[in-house]
């Protein structure tokens, strides 16, 4: 009996734990696309993984400038000084990529890649179906085509024609996965269309500070305006007007709104905090040891504090140099105040101040041991002259950051690294003043004698390396610029509208104010004989303004202008034996410009537009490649 | 404790009872050696004896007629009937099991001889032996024909991968190859959830593998790739306790360190691969000229180091990697465990403790293994016909290896000119790779696993058996990392002081509640010879996993890192994941006279992994066997031939293994890199396509096998081929996919392969005079194959139908670009910079220089690319090698003589291709901070340009990915050869004479001198093995955690 209870009793066991739900197992921890966008702050949850776009200066601890100085390489801006380091539109070795990939954040080149635009389309897809008022859902919907559009620019930027994809396709939707390119005037002005939708819906003041907003969308609309406007007409494609009009026009609203700078150019890049800082439209934020997703890798303190010692060859060209102006308000060819380039001290001698946050002045000190905690001690150079620029540094009003000699690394470091004295070439890095060590400086090395510091500050930061500086993503003087730029080419350029825009950069930067009148064919004698003169001053102040923002490479492109990069990237003029002979010059005398590359002349003007990778023509044959391709 | 153990086992013991008729007797072995320990039992009762010292015995038993039970360990059973008077004279026979061994199967037990699907069983006493080995998949690395075990690491407590018979599926992603999963791994019966690791080989029994469908299917769901079924040691009944204790002191070095070029061949390198100076200021011609003074006249520079010009220059020789790695380690186990039963009862009660050092200084706080098992069976007859059985286990393991894992690149990557010590002059330590392990944290893994399972085995009626099993499975993970900060380091390179570490301290918790219910019964009928066997029953499995991690940074002290204790901004996220199968599966199976054997095999199978809907699937299997040395007409061939069946099996398997909510177009939360008013935001990652119906892949299974015995099975054998068909692989990246789809494909049934292979073993054993010897060798091989995808335009970034796993594409290299290459007059000083001739091939945006490698243009368009990339516009590349593992084999052999044992154990692998890219490989590979090692430095320069050498020309100072890395693209000339044979153990054991013992109690003992991984026989460089795969982020690298040479003396005890 016994037996069969126990028989009976396993075989219900059986029975009972036959449940059907047991089979059933759905995720603890996940929304689905049916339940995430629900409410309006579901959609705000949602939106702030598309801000990531916007990488500013990078998203890991111990990483150079990111996305900004990326650009900058391909460009004749800097010149990335180790073998097989130019830029590859310079030398010629552009060659079409294999597989679809690459970057897909703003302001690089633009990879053949659309998982983003998928995650802004995913959001713009729920829009309609949510439980929001009509105001509300026409605010995301701006939002979402604000970030479709900065991924079209930069797709447009780069490839021209490009699929116009707005809903997130299905693996079903084969009409739409194997299309043609769109026209690039269709996409174009799709994307001017959506921006012009949303500046008039999206809600004026956003999400709260520093979110996308009505002034945001403006700022968005002035630099694709300026960049599709000028593109058309120098590539001979109609309608260039249309987009250089809206480019004044939404530029304009902004400088009603903006009417004011900061007070120092260098604050805008090292700055702690940016918010509610004058002309600041959006920036990124960084904020010291705060982790990411539990990454010790993504920590976001992100660029470090000194521009390198030996990974970094961010050597900028002395073409770079020469472009800025002198105080007087002239170009170094007709300037009564340039000093000449005998030596790197006469270069920036009455030269426009924007030099000294962005290049390394020349100076030299004499270190003495011991090199102990907090700065390292050092003294005076013998010939007070070594001290010009280290005094007109701690002279500047309100310069917290750009004090000389330079400290390599922060504060909390034990030893300082003192760099003796600049130029610092790599091929010796002995001091010249006597310095009574057993190591020579390594760090802060360059190739040719031009150091790029910009994003260099000495913000009380205590993490070794890092830097917490907050990024400007859209201020209000790129605006200027491409308001200046789109008026000059309608034809509506003014000393009014110079004043309202470059004279407030030049007034910064303690360079005399453009005079627009006096600009003629001799204003600049290095001028691009193919460039109006004034255009000639308008192109100018941009590269200055925005030099290593990462717009250069675009701008050449915009312009026609790739054969700029080929260049001859010489650097600082020395004498040879200053240098124990070690320093390679330019030429076989004893003394001339710094060289580390032969002259280029690769730029090919196939290179306007980004070949499409090889394997995406053949999944979809129906992509054409590009010309030239 | 021991105490208390003994105390608690000796209630267990059942009253003896006794009876009136006195018998005696004595039992000796087959070679006339008397037996001490024989159990005695009277047949039927509880009424039990034992043989002395001198293997007499005594019984009083009930009856006259009562029936006598002799056994003991390592003899087969014996019954007699008493006879009332007579002194017995009792020979036992050895136990040789072999083919009439039983084997474990599938929810069963089966007599070897009448198996019939592909089955390998080793005994685990067998190739444990006294090996100092800590892990059970060592031990089975060579071991099981068709058993790949992969163990790319030294590492104390390395993890391992396990896969039987090759190419399985794709995995979720067909752009990273082919997979091989996992078999499903069973202990008793039930699944293994935590790291093969966690069971001390001590307590093994049997490994039995489960190759095919025919015999594997009964599993289910998630055997399609193979079973391995661990059997646990059990008590015997009637059995007096016995303990037996052993252990292991191992001593361990590392085998295979790298050795360096010399800091002159270094300086010269650098010199060649055009740089004039190093990071610290150096001027390497200053450099070059001080060491050719030093090499001749150490004594001019008694420091090893100078000053010239203010620089530091370091002149002796150093070596990272020996600094790192080149330490001695301790290692010991210790093993005990006690046995017996009662006639009703039995147990086995066992303690393990194994504490490995690694070889990384200091080892005991970063480089450590220690490990814990307990483990506890109990099982009783209730009743005649009830069975109880509880099985209690706890595993406890910790784990400690480098937080700082870039040590490795590092060492690798070292020059042998950088100082390892004090710079004179300089405050700071310098970051050397072992110093920089030294002052950081450890990461630490600790591993605690419950497990409990309660069986109960019903036999209501005769021929009727039920077992049902219930078992739960609680495996706690709980590991730390702490990216320590460390101030005061002298960089190496630049000699100038930094820190290192974010201080970021991490902690993450791991919970797997795994849950199991077996019940199923077996019903046996025999009638005239026909024996029928059918079985049935349930299966549900369940599991819950969660994990919590939390972050924290700026530790207050450095050197107390907890999440409390940070003062920066904790960071915490989890996750979960649950899945369920449950199954019906039953089996009949049938033989004539043990002659023709017929077996079918079904299961009905769910799981939660698929969409409603599509859960459920049916898996049939069948196999025969035809036993033809039982047939009459081979009778004349039985002193011979003493065994030979025919073996065939075909049958179908599911796979669900695939990752849970497939179906579930999940949208995980995550930190953007945006912060909003200065705190962290959390968003929603976009979903992945989904595909509503996919189901279960398929994996079918036709095996033809042979098993035979020679000269009374001294000689046996066993040889199987089969071909296995996975069909409708489950796989995103299944169709190459527009990119503007934005995503992957969904997950869908889209592919298969087909993976054909054969295994052999052979084992022979004998005895000469005094001497007993034996030798056993396996081989196998398989090759798997695309059969079907949706890749049309045969893109070789994807799979293609015919693509064969493994297959390595690359170019043919030609020859050096010479100076003819070049227009007359275009080269520089250093020829560099010119201009080629017409009509000479290079890589389109690559411009090479005489002495960089040019590769075969071999479709004629004067550019080396990869063209299309597809199979039939491959551009210049072909396929070049396999690196897949082919005829992998295991060797052991043993010989006996007197009290002396001796035995072996080799592995290698026969053939394999190797493309490795790295540090060991290419001289100063990493640019920037390559070194060079002693077997590099035959590079090409323009004086050498002429004696052919075997590297192309080096770059020092070049960008990353430019001028000298498409020297090193996939290519004939540098593919390497991976083959190998590797003696992994040689033991030589004392048995001490069983006399000289008894006096002091002890039934056996024995000491050992064991040498594992003494020899390798291998065709790379010094430093690589081709099993070890390389450790670290930093680029270059290319070092692995060597294996270790373990000498180790142990013992042997039982009393």
């Amino acid at each position: 009996m016994k037996k069969n209870i126990l028989t009976i009793a396993l075989l219900i066991l059986v029975f009972t734990a036959c449940k059907k739900e047991y089979l059933d197992k759905k995720p603890i921890d996940q929304l689905t696309d049916a339940t995430a966008f629900i409410t309006y702050d579901n959609f705000k949850t949602y939106t702030w993984g598309l801000y990531d776009y916007m990488s500013g200066y990078g998203n890991s601890a111990n990483q150079y400038p990111g996305t900004f100085t990326s650009q900058e390489f391909n460009s004749d801006n800097f010149s990335q000084t180790l073998t097989g380091g130019q830029s590859a539109y310079a030398t010629g070795s552009k060659t079409v990529p294999a597989t679809a990939g690459g970057a897909t954040s703003s302001q690089q080149v633009s990879g053949w890649n659309f998982s983003y635009l998928r995650r802004v389309n995913i959001m713009l897809d729920h829009v309609d179906g949510s439980e929001m008022s009509q105001t509300d859902k026409d605010h995301w919907r701006s939002v979402g085509y604000f970030f479709r559009d900065l991924r079209y620019y930069d797709l447009i930027a780069a490839f021209g024609d490009v699929p116009w994809i707005d809903h997130a396709l299905n693996i079903n939707d084969t009409t739409a996965l194997y299309a043609e390119r769109t026209p690039r005037d269709v996409v174009a002005k799709k994307v001017l269309d959506e921006l012009i939708w949303a500046e008039s819906h999206i809600k004026t003041t956003g999400d709260g500070p520093n979110t996308i907003n009505v002034h945001v969308v403006r700022a968005l609309i002035s630099r694709f305006g300026l960049f599709e406007g000028t593109w058309r007409k120098y590539h001979n494609l109609p309608d260039a007007n249309i987009y250089l009009q809206a480019c004044a026009d939404y530029s304009q609203k902004l400088l009603t709104s903006f009417p004011a700078i900061m007070s120092s150019y260098d604050d805008v890049y090292n700055s702690e905090d940016l918010t509610g800082k004058a002309g600041i439209i959006l920036f990124k934020q960084y904020i010291a040891n705060a982790t990411i997703n539990n990454s010790s890798t993504n920590i976001n303190p992100a660029v470090v504090r000194y521009t390198g010692s030996t990974n970094w060859y961010a050597d900028v060209p002395k073409d770079v140099i020469e472009s800025y102006l002198c105080t007087d308000g002239k170009p170094i060819s007709t300037s009564a105040v340039y000093a000449g380039d005998d030596s790197m001290f006469a270069v920036f001698r009455n030269r426009d101040r924007r030099l000294y946050f962005t290049i390394i002045p020349p100076y030299r000190v004499k270190i003495s041991l011991p090199q102990a905690s907090p700065y390292v001690n050092f003294t005076a150079d013998a010939n007070p002259n070594y001290a010009e620029f280290i005094n007109l540094l701690n002279a500047l009003p309100g310069n917290t950051n750009k004090k000389l000699p330079l400290q390599a690394q922060s504060p909390s470091m034990q030893l300082g690294n003192t760099i003796p004295d600049i130029p610092h070439f790599a091929a010796y890095t002995n001091s010249l003043s006597n310095m009574p060590t057993v190591v020579a400086v390594p760090q802060v090395v360059t190739r040719l004698g031009y150091y790029f510091w910009k994003y260099y500050n000495r913000l009380p930061q205590d993490n070794g390396t890092n830097n917490t500086a907050d990024c400007a993503l859209f201020r209000i003087e790129e605006v200027m610029l491409n308001y200046a730029e789109a008026s000059f080419e309608l034809g509506s350029f003014t000393q009014t509208i110079a004043d309202q825009t470059i004279n407030k950069l030049r007034a910064r930067a303690n360079v005399a104010a453009m005079n627009v009148a006096a600009i003629n064919a001799g204003f600049d004698l290095k001028r691009d004989p193919t460039v109006d003169p004034v255009l000639w001053e308008i192109r100018r102040e941009r590269r200055i303004e925005l030099f290593g923002d990462g717009f250069r490479f675009n701008d050449l492109k915009r312009w026609k202008k790739g054969t700029y990069l080929n260049q001859n990237p010489l650097g600082v003029k020395i004498k040879k034996a200053d240098y124990g002979n070690k320093v390679t010059i330019d030429g076989t005398g004893t003394s001339g410009y710094v060289k580390f590359f032969n002259a280029v002349n690769g730029w090919d003007d196939k290179f306007y537009l980004e070949p499409i990778p090889t394997q995406e023509r053949v999944i979809n044959p129906k992509l054409t490649q590009n010309p030239g391709w | 404790m021991l105490a208390s153990v003994a105390l608690f086992f000796s209630t267990l013991v059942f009253g003896q009872e006794t009876g009136k008729v006195e018998i005696k007797g004595v039992v000796k072995d087959s070679k006339g050696i008397v037996i001490q320990d024989i159990t005695i039992t009277e047949k039927n009762t509880t009424n039990v004896a034992a043989t002395n010292a001198t293997g007499e015995f005594t019984i009083r038993v009930r009856s006259a007629s009562a029936t006598l039970v002799f056994s003991g360990v390592g003899f087969q059973t014996k019954e007699t009937k008493v006879e009332e008077g007579k002194t017995f004279s009792i020979v036992m026979a050895e136990d040789v099991k072999e083919l009439s061994d039983v084997v474990v199967v599938g929810y069963g037990t089966q007599n070897k001889a009448k198996i019939t699907g592909a089955v390998s069983s080793v005994k685990m006493d067998d190739i444990l032996g006294d090996r100092p080995v800590t892990t059970t998949q060592s031990l089975l690395q060579g071991a099981v024909p068709g058993l790949q075990v992969t163990i790319n690491s030294g590492q104390p407590g390395a993890s391992s991968n396990l896969n039987v018979r090759g190419g399985t599926s794709f995995g979720s992603s067909l752009t990273s190859g082919f997979n091989t999963a996992s078999p499903l791994i069973l202990v008793d019966n039930i699944p293994l959830n935590g790291p093969l690791n966690l069971i001390d080989p001590n307590d093994i029994e049997t490994v039995t593998v489960l190759k095919d469908a025919g015999s594997a299917a009964i599993y289910g769901a998630r055997s399609a790739f193979g079973v391995v079924l661990i059997t646990t040691k059990k008590g015997t009944k009637n059995q007096k306790a016995q303990f037996n204790y052993s252990n292991n002191f191992v001593f361990s070095t590392p085998t295979n360190l790298p050795k360096k070029a010399s800091p002159l061949q270094m300086v010269q390198s650098l010199i060649d691969g055009g740089r004039t100076g190093y990071y610290a200021g150096q001027d390497l011609a200053t450099w070059k000229q001080l060491l050719q003074e030093y090499e001749a006249n150490p004594g001019k520079y008694p420091l090893g180091s100078t000053a010239a010009n203010n620089v530091f220059y370091q002149l002796a020789p150093t070596d990272a990697v020996e600094d790192l790695l080149g330490n001695n380690a301790f290692q010991q186990m210790h093993n005990l465990s006690i046995t017996g039963g009662s006639d009703k009862t039995t147990y086995r009660i066992s303690l393990g403790a194994t504490d490995e050092n690694g070889i990384i200084v200091p080892s005991v706080k970063h480089d450590n293994y220690t490990r814990y098992n307990l483990k506890s069976f109990i099982s009783t007859d209730v009743t005649s016909w009830f069975n109880a059985q509880v099985d209690a286990s706890y595993y406890n393991s910790m784990n400690t290896s480098p937080y700082y894992s870039n040590a490795f690149g590092d060492a690798t990557n070292f020059p042998s000119f950088l100082s390892l010590d004090s710079i004179p002059g300089i405050t700071g330590v310098i970051a050397s790779p072992k110093n920089t392990v030294a002052m950081t944290a450890a990461s630490t893994s600790r591993y605690d696993d419950i497990r409990l399972t309660g069986r109960v085995i019903l036999k209501p009626y005769k021929d009727l058996s039920i077992t049902g099993e219930y078992s739960f499975d609680n495996l706690r993970n709980l590991a730390t990392d702490y990216d320590q900060k460390v101030d005061g380091l002298l960089n190496p390179y630049t000699l100038t002081a930094g820190s290192l570490g974010s201080s970021l301290f991490q902690k993450t918790n791991t919970l797997t509640d795994y849950r199991t219910l077996n019940i199923f019964g077996t019903y046996l009928k025999k009638l005239n010879g026909h024996n029928f066997t059918l079985m049935g029953g349930f299966n549900q499995e369940s599991k819950y996993y969660e994990q919590e991690v939390l972050s924290k940074t700026m530790m207050i002290n450095s050197g107390i890192p907890s999440i409390s204790t940070g003062s920066g901004i904790v960071n915490g996220t989890d996750n979960y994941s649950e899945f369920a199968t449950r199954g019906f599966f039953g089996r009949l199976g049938y033989d004539y006279n043990g002659k023709y054997l017929v077996e079918l095999n079904g299961r009905y199978d769910g799981s939660s992994r698929f969409p409603d809907g599509h859960r459920w699937g049916f898996f049939p299997s069948g196999s025969v066997g035809w036993r033809l040395s039982e047939e009459n007409f081979m009778k004349s061939l039985k002193p011979v031939l003493s065994e030979f069946k025919l073996r065939a099996s075909y049958g179908t398997v599911g796979n669900q293994n695939i990752a849970e909510y497939q179906f579930f177009g999940g949208m995980n939360p995550t930190q953007p890199f945006w912060y909003n008013g200065g705190s962290s935001v959390i968003t929603l990652n976009p979903p992945g396509l989904i595909s509503p119906d996919f189901t279960w892949e398929t994996v079918s299974t036709l095996d033809f096998g042979a098993n035979f015995g020679l000269f009374k099975n001294k000689l046996t054998g066993a040889f199987d081929w089969y071909q296995r068909d996975t069909k409708d692989i489950l796989s995103s990246n299944d169709t190459p996919v527009p990119a503007t789809l934005g995503t992957s494909a969904p997950l869908i049934n889209a592919a298969s392969l087909r993976t054909k292979g054969w295994e052999a073993e052979l084992n022979y054993k004998d005895k000469i005079g005094k001497v007993s010897y034996f030798i056993g060798f396996n081989i196998f091989d398989y090759n798997s194959v695309v059969t079907s995808v949706n890749n049309p335009n045969k893109l070789l970034s994807q799979l293609y139908v015919g693509k064969n796993m493994g297959e390595i594409w690359g170019y043919v290299t030609d020859r050096f670009y010479t100076v003819d290459d070049f227009v007359a007059g275009t080269l520089d000083g250093n020829l560099k910079n010119g201009t080629l001739k017409t009509g000479v091939p290079k890589i389109g945006g690559q411009s090479p220089n005489p002495g960089d490698i040019m590769y075969k243009d071999l479709n004629g368009d004067g550019v080396i690319s990869q063209a299309g990339n597809t199979l039939s516009d491959a551009g210049d590349r072909k396929i070049i090698g396999n690196n897949t593992m082919h005829y992998q084999y295991g060797i052991r052999g043993g010989v006996s003589y007197m009290n002396f044992d001796f035995s072996f154990v080799v592995s290698g692998v026969g053939q394999q291709d190797q493309w490795r890219a790295d540090q060991l490989i290419f001289p100063n590979y990493w640019q920037t901070y390559g070194s060079l090692y002693a077997h590099q430095t035959n590079y090409w320069t323009a004086d050498k340009a002429n004696s052919n050498p075997y590297y192309g020309r080096i770059y020092t100072d070049a960008a990353g990915g430019t001028a000298q890395t498409f020297n090193q693209n996939v290519q004939t000339k540098f593919l390497q050869n991976g083959s190998y044979l590797r003696v992994r153990n040689l033991t030589l054991r004392y048995n001490f004479q069983v006399a000289m013992l008894k006096k002091i109690g002890i039934k056996r003992l024995s000491v050992n001198y064991s040498v594992e991984n003494p020899f390798t026989f291998h065709n790379l460089p010094d430093g690589l093995y081709p099993d070890v795969t390389s450790i670290g982020s930093t680029a270059g690298g290319g070092l692995g955690y060597p294996f270790m040479m373990k000498s180790s003396f142990g013992l042997n005890l039982s009393f």
